[in-house]
C-alpha cells in the first residue's frame, strides 16, 4: 500500500459520508489488467454511486467495453461535497472504482448525460480529475473525453468542454470509437503519454513535442468526425443574428480527411446511431451489485427500446424511436440470467412504457411463475390508465406490494389532447376505481404545469381530477366498515421545453407564473387526503435555459461551477444566486433561452443534429397541438411521418407472436414479424417518468 | 435445517455498513441456489441472524451468521455452492448445523475481542505514524496502556440515541487490555494486506468488550479514552478497528467461543 493509498483509506474514506460509494469491490465488478489491455475507458456518471449505479446505459455500457479482450471499463461518480473537499485538501485527483487508477490516465473518459442540472458536475470531475475544462486545452496527453445520453442531442452548452459527443445508442458507436483508439495508439499517434520524456530535456523540443500532441488529437478528432453518430464540437463554427438567434452552424472547411477537397468536412448533420433491431442486441447478464442502497435497487431487463405514444411535450418519445422490442424468449433468459448472477429479490421490465410491450402479460405471468416461488418480485416502472394495467399491477402484487402510479400529466380533456396524451377522464376514474376494487388505497398522479396554452381551468381540472379520484375510493369502498383512509399525491413537475420536440419553440412560463400556479394547487387541493408534491420553480427555469442553450451558455456553466456550484439536481445544494451572478458575469440573458417564443423558421443551435425525426413533422404536431388535435400511435393506425424509420432506413420492430417454438430452436429467427400495425391494445400509456427524486 | 455460517468481513469491505453486509450476505444465498427458508407473506425474504453488528470501517475475523434452509443439505455441498458465490473481501471460513432448539445467536452472543491497529498518520494525534515511527507507535500504545490501567477511571462522552451525551466509565467494561507487536492476524491470512508502512512492525491495542449490551463498549471509545490518558487526541477512524473472536459469557465468568475452536463442530477451510 502506498502512502497515498493509505491516505485515502484511513485519513480520508473513514471521515466521509458512505465511503463505500469510493471503494468498488462489488460482486460481478470487473477488474482487467490494465498493462495487458490497450484501451482504457473510465464510464462517468455526473451524479453520485447510489444515481449512477441505478441507470441502465453504464450497466449495457460497462459490459459492452469489458467483453472486448482489447478495452477496459472503470466506473467514477462524482464525488459528494465531503469528499470533494477531502481530494482536494490532499491534492488527490478523482480516481475510478476498480482500480483507484487517476482518470487522467485512461485513453478515454465517457460521460452520461441524463440531464441538465448535472453539467456542473461534468465540469466538477473533468477538474477534480486533473484536466483542462477546455477541449482546445488538451491533447494526445490527456483522455479522449466524450458524452452521450438523452442531453447530447443538444450539447451545445457543453460543447466547449467535449471533444466529442455522441448521439443516440451507443452499444455499436462506443466500440467503433475504441476501435479507432486502438488503431491510433497503435500507429504511435494516439495517447502517447511519455512523448514527453521522448521530447527531451530541451525547451525547443519540449515545445515541439506539445505541438506533435495537439497535432495528433487534431488529427484524431477529424478521423472521430467521420464515425456516423459522433459529433465533434470543435469542427463547427456557429454565427449568429443581431437579435442573439442562431444564424448557422456549419463544419468548418476542410475540417475533415486529408483537407485537399471541399467535401472533406465534418457532416453538416449528424444523425444519431441506434440499433436497428433488439432482437440480439448484447445484453448484461452479470450486472454489478452493489453492496449500498441504490436507487433502483433490483435487476433490470429491458424489454423494448423507443416510444410512439406521441406526447408533444416528451424528449424520450421523440429521440428514442422507433419502437424495437425484445422477443419473449429473450426477455424470460436474459431475466433468468439476471437474477441467477445477482442475487436480486426484484425484477424490473424497463422500458419507456413496458405495458405497451406486446407479450407483457405472459411474460409476466411466466416470470412470476418462474420466480416467485423463490421470493424473487417483478416489478413494472410505469402503468399506463387503463384498466389492463391494473390487472398486471395486481399480479405483480403476487410477490411484492407495490405503489401505484399514473401520469394524466394534465388536468383537462382540453389540454390532454393539446399534449397528445390520449386519455379520457373515464379512463382516469376507471383506472383508480379498479385499483381500489383491488384494494390499493393509494394512488401516485404525475401532472405538469406550465404546459403550453394551459389556462386556469386546466389547473383546476387537476384540483377536480384529484378530488374526484378522492371520491371514487369512498364510492368503491362505501361498503367497507374499516377502511384505511385514501392516500393521493399528486406530483406536479414544471414543464420544461425540449430540443427536438413539438413544443420546442415554445416558451416556459416564467418563475413567477410558475410560482404563482403551484400556490394556487396549494390553495385549492385539500389538505389531509391529498398530498401535493412539486419541483422548485428556479432549477425548472436551469434546465430549460440549458435544455435549448447554445454554445454562449458555456461560459455560463463555467462561472457558475467557479461559484461553487454542483449537485445542482439536488434540491439541497441547487442556489439560485450562483446561476444569476454567472448569468451577469457571462453577459448572458437566460430568459432569452428559458421563456423566449421562437419564430416557425428560426435556425436552433441544434439543427445540426438529429434523432431522425423531421422538422416538418414537429412543426405539424404543435400545430396540431394548437387546433387540440391528436395524433394516434403509429403502432396501432400506421404511419405518421415522423420520418424517422425512412431517415436512419430503420422500422417498427415488434414481437406479438408467441415466440416459444424459435426459443426451443425448432424455428429460424426469419418468423420474427416486422408489423406495422398491431391489433388494438389500451390506447394509453403513463410513463412514471425518471425525474422525481 | 439451522446452518451456522463462520465468515470474515476483510478490510476491502470494511467500509459497508451492518444492513450492506446483510444484503451481501442474503444476495450470496440467493446466487448459490441454496434452499432457503423464505418468512412472511407479502414481501417473503429469508431469515438471516447475525452475531452482532460490525460498524461502518470495522473488519471482522470470526464473524457469525445462522440462516434457516426450507430442506436439509449436506454441509460440504452447501459450503460448495455458497463460497464461491460470495463477493471479494467476504469469505466463509466454515459451516456447522445448529439444533433449532438453541438460542438465537444474537442472545449468545455477548462478548467479543477487538483489536485497534494506528494506520494514518492522525492515528495517534501528534505522535507520527511512519516508517521511522513504527516502534514509537508501539511504544506510545503501551505508555496509553499503562496509563489506563493506572488511572482511577477513564472517563469518555458517549452520545445517546437521543442525542445526549453521557459520560461513561471505559475500564470498568473492559474484560481485557493488552498491547500487541508483531504479525497480529491469528491465522496469518492477513499479513500480506496493505496499510501497515513498509517495515513497520504491526502494533496494536487489544482488548475484549461486552456486546450488545449496556455495558456493551464501542472500540472508538476504548481508542479515544487510551489518547486522553495521555492528554492526546486519537483517531480511532484513522486506525484499523478488526473484531475476533465472539464469545458467550455465561454469567459465573466463563466464556465459551460461540465457534468450538476444536473438535467434530466446524468444517474449517
Amino acid at each position: 500500500m502506498t502512502d497515498l493509498e493509505r491516505l485515502i483509506e484511513y485519513e480520508i474514506l473513514p471521515r466521509v459520508a458512505k465511503p463505500a460509494r469510493y471503494t468498488g469491490g462489488e460482486w460481478n465488478m470487473i477488474r482487467k489488467d490494465h498493462a495487458q489491455t490497450a484501451i482504457k475507458v473510465a464510464l462517468a456518471f455526473p451524479d453520485v454511486y447510489e444515481i449512477g449505479m441505478s441507470h441502465l446505459g453504464l450497466r449495457i455500457l460497462y459490459d459492452v467495453v469489458n467483453r472486448r479482450l482489447d478495452a477496459l471499463a472503470e466506473r467514477v461518480f462524482a464525488p459528494w461535497l465531503d469528499m470533494e473537499e477531502a481530494l482536494r485538501a490532499r491534492g488527490i485527483p478523482l480516481f475510478t472504482l476498480e482500480s483507484r487508477t487517476p482518470v487522467s490516465a485512461f485513453d478515454l473518459l465517457g460521460f452520461s448525460l441524463q440531464y441538465e442540472l448535472s453539467y456542473t458536475n461534468l465540469l466538477n470531475m473533468l477538474d477534480l480529475a486533473g484536466l483542462p475544462l477546455a477541449a482546445a486545452e488538451r491533447d494526445a496527453r490527456h483522455p479522449l473525453v466524450i458524452a452521450g445520453g438523452p442531453c447530447a442531442y443538444n450539447p451545445e452548452p457543453l460543447a466547449p468542454f467535449l471533444d466529442a459527443v455522441v448521439l443516440g445508442e451507443g452499444e455499436e458507436v462506443l466500440g467503433e470509437i475504441i476501435d479507432l483508439l486502438a488503431r491510433h495508439k497503435a500507429a504511435g499517434g494516439g495517447m502517447v503519454k511519455d512523448a514527453d520524456a521522448a521530447a527531451g530535456p530541451d525547451r525547443e523540443a519540449a515545445i515541439d513535442g506539445a505541438a506533435v500532441h495537439r497535432q495528433s488529437r487534431a488529427q484524431f478528432l477529424r478521423d472521430l468526425a467521420r464515425i456516423p453518430g459522433v459529433y465533434v464540437p470543435s469542427l463547427y463554427e456557429v454565427s449568429y443574428h443581431p437579435n442573439g438567434a442562431v444564424a448557422a452552424i456549419t463544419p468548418v472547411k476542410g475540417a475533415v480527411g486529408d483537407g485537399q477537397s471541399a467535401a472533406a468536412q465534418a457532416p453538416p448533420v449528424v444523425e444519431k446511431r441506434l440499433l436497428a433491431s433488439m432482437a440480439g442486441a448484447p445484453y448484461p447478464s452479470a450486472p454489478v451489485v452493489p453492496f449500498i442502497d441504490i436507487v433502483h435497487d433490483r435487476a433490470m431487463v429491458e424489454v423494448f427500446r423507443g416510444c410512439t405514444q406521441g406526447c408533444r411535450f416528451c424528449h424520450a418519445g421523440m429521440v428514442y424511436r422507433p419502437v424495437r422490442e425484445k422477443t419473449a424468449a429473450e426477455v424470460v433468459d436474459q431475466a433468468a440470467r439476471q437474477v441467477a448472477s445477482t442475487g436480486h429479490d426484484e425484477l424490473s421490465l424497463v422500458s419507456l412504457s413496458s405495458c405497451d410491450y406486446s407479450r407483457i402479460g405472459p411474460v409476466l405471468r411466466e416470470l412470476l411463475d418462474t420466480h416467485a416461488p423463490s421470493g424473487v418480485g417483478v416489478s413494472l416502472p410505469s402503468l399506463r390508465v387503463d384498466s389492463f394495467s391494473v390487472a398486471l399491477a395486481q399480479e405483480v402484487q403476487r410477490v411484492r406490494k407495490t405503489g401505484l402510479t399514473f401520469a394524466p400529466e394534465a388536468g383537462t380533456q382540453r389540454l390532454r389532447d393539446v399534449i397528445n396524451k390520449r386519455v379520457t377522464r373515464e379512463d382516469i376514474l376507471g383506472t383508480a376505481g379498479a385499483a381500489f376494487a383491488a384494494g390499493w388505497d393509494g394512488l401516485k398522479l404525475y401532472f405538469m404545469i406550465g404546459l403550453p396554452t394551459e389556462t386556469e381551468e386546466d389547473l383546476e381540472g387537476i384540483v377536480e381530477l384529484a378530488r374526484a379520484i378522492v371520491a371514487k375510493y369512498e364510492e368503491v369502498n362505501a361498503g367497507h366498515k374499516r377502511r384505511r383512509p385514501v392516500r393521493v399525491t399528486v406530483s406536479v413537475s414544471t414543464f420544461v421545453p425540449k430540443a427536438m420536440t413539438p413544443f420546442q419553440w415554445e416558451p416556459q412560463d416564467g418563475i413567477d407564473t410558475i410560482k404563482a400556479k403551484q400556490a394556487y394547487l396549494k390553495r385549492r387541493l385539500p389538505k389531509g387526503k391529498i398530498e401535493l408534491n412539486w419541483h422548485e420553480p428556479e432549477a425548472s427555469f436551469i434546465e430549460a435555459v440549458m435544455a435549448r442553450g447554445d454554445r454562449r451558455l458555456a461560459r455560463t456553466l463555467e462561472e457558475v461551477w467557479r461559484l461553487g456550484a454542483r449537485f445542482d439536481g439536488w434540491g439541497d445544494q441547487f442556489r439560485f444566486d450562483r446561476w444569476t451572478e454567472a448569468f451577469a458575469k457571462s453577459g448572458v440573458d437566460p430568459t432569452f433561452y428559458a421563456n423566449r417564443r421562437r419564430a416557425e423558421d428560426e435556425v436552433f443551435p441544434w439543427d445540426h443534429l438529429t434523432g431522425g425525426v423531421d422538422k416538418e413533422f414537429l412543426v405539424d404536431e404543435r400545430r396540431a397541438a394548437f387546433h387540440g388535435q391528436t395524433t394516434d400511435d403509429c403502432r396501432q393506425v400506421g404511419c405518421t411521418n415522423c420520418g424517422v424509420c425512412p431517415a436512419l432506413g430503420v422500422a417498427i420492430d415488434l414481437h406479438p407472436e408467441d415466440d416459444r417454438a424459435e426459443r426451443d430452436g425448432r424455428a429460424e429467427r426469419g418468423d420474427r414479424a416486422t408489423v406495422a400495425a398491431v391489433p388494438a391494445s389500451p390506447a394509453e400509456s403513463l410513463s412514471e417518468g425518471g425525474t422525481a427524486r | 435445517m439451522r446452518v451456522r455460517i463462520l465468515f470474515a468481513k476483510d478490510p476491502a469491505v470494511r467500509f459497508i455498513s451492518h444492513l450492506d453486509l446483510a444484503r451481501a450476505w442474503e444476495r450470496a444465498l440467493r446466487r448459490s441456489g441454496v434452499p432457503l427458508k423464505l418468512a412472511g407473506e407479502f414481501n417473503p425474504h429469508p431469515r438471516l441472524v447475525f452475531a452482532a453488528p460490525l460498524s461502518v470501517g470495522a473488519c471482522g475475523e470470526r464473524e457469525l451468521l445462522d440462516v434457516f434452509l426450507a430442506q436439509g443439505m449436506g454441509l460440504d455441498e452447501f459450503a460448495r455452492a455458497v463460497r464461491t458465490r460470495l463477493p471479494a473481501g467476504l469469505p466463509l471460513l466454515g459451516v456447522r448445523e445448529v439444533s433449532p432448539e438453541e438460542p438465537a445467536l444474537t442472545a449468545q452472543a455477548n462478548l467479543a475481542d477487538y483489536r485497534w491497529e494506528p494506520r494514518g498518520p492522525s492515528a495517534l494525534g501528534s505522535v507520527r505514524q511512519d516508517v521511522e515511527a513504527g516502534a514509537a507507535a508501539a511504544e506510545v500504545l503501551h505508555r496509553a496502556v499503562e496509563a489506563f490501567w493506572a488511572a482511577p477511571a477513564c472517563p469518555v462522552e458517549r452520545k445517546t440515541k437521543s442525542g445526549q451525551l453521557r459520560t461513561i466509565d471505559v475500564r470498568p467494561l473492559l474484560k481485557g487490555l493488552a498491547v500487541e507487536v508483531g504479525d497480529l492476524s491469528s491465522d496469518g491470512s492477513r499479513s500480506s494486506d496493505g496499510g501497515r508502512p513498509a517495515g513497520a512492525p504491526d502494533s496494536a491495542v487489544v482488548f475484549r468488550a461486552a456486546l450488545g449490551t449496556e455495558d456493551a463498549v464501542r472500540p472508538s471509545e476504548v481508542v479515544a479514552a487510551l489518547g486522553a490518558c495521555l492528554k492526546q487526541v486519537f483517531a480511532p477512524e484513522a486506525g484499523l478497528v478488526t473484531r475476533g473472536w465472539l464469545y458467550h459469557e455465561n454469567g459465573e465468568g466463563g466464556s465459551l467461543p460461540l465457534w468450538p475452536p476444536t473438535g467434530d463442530g466446524p468444517a474449517m477451510f
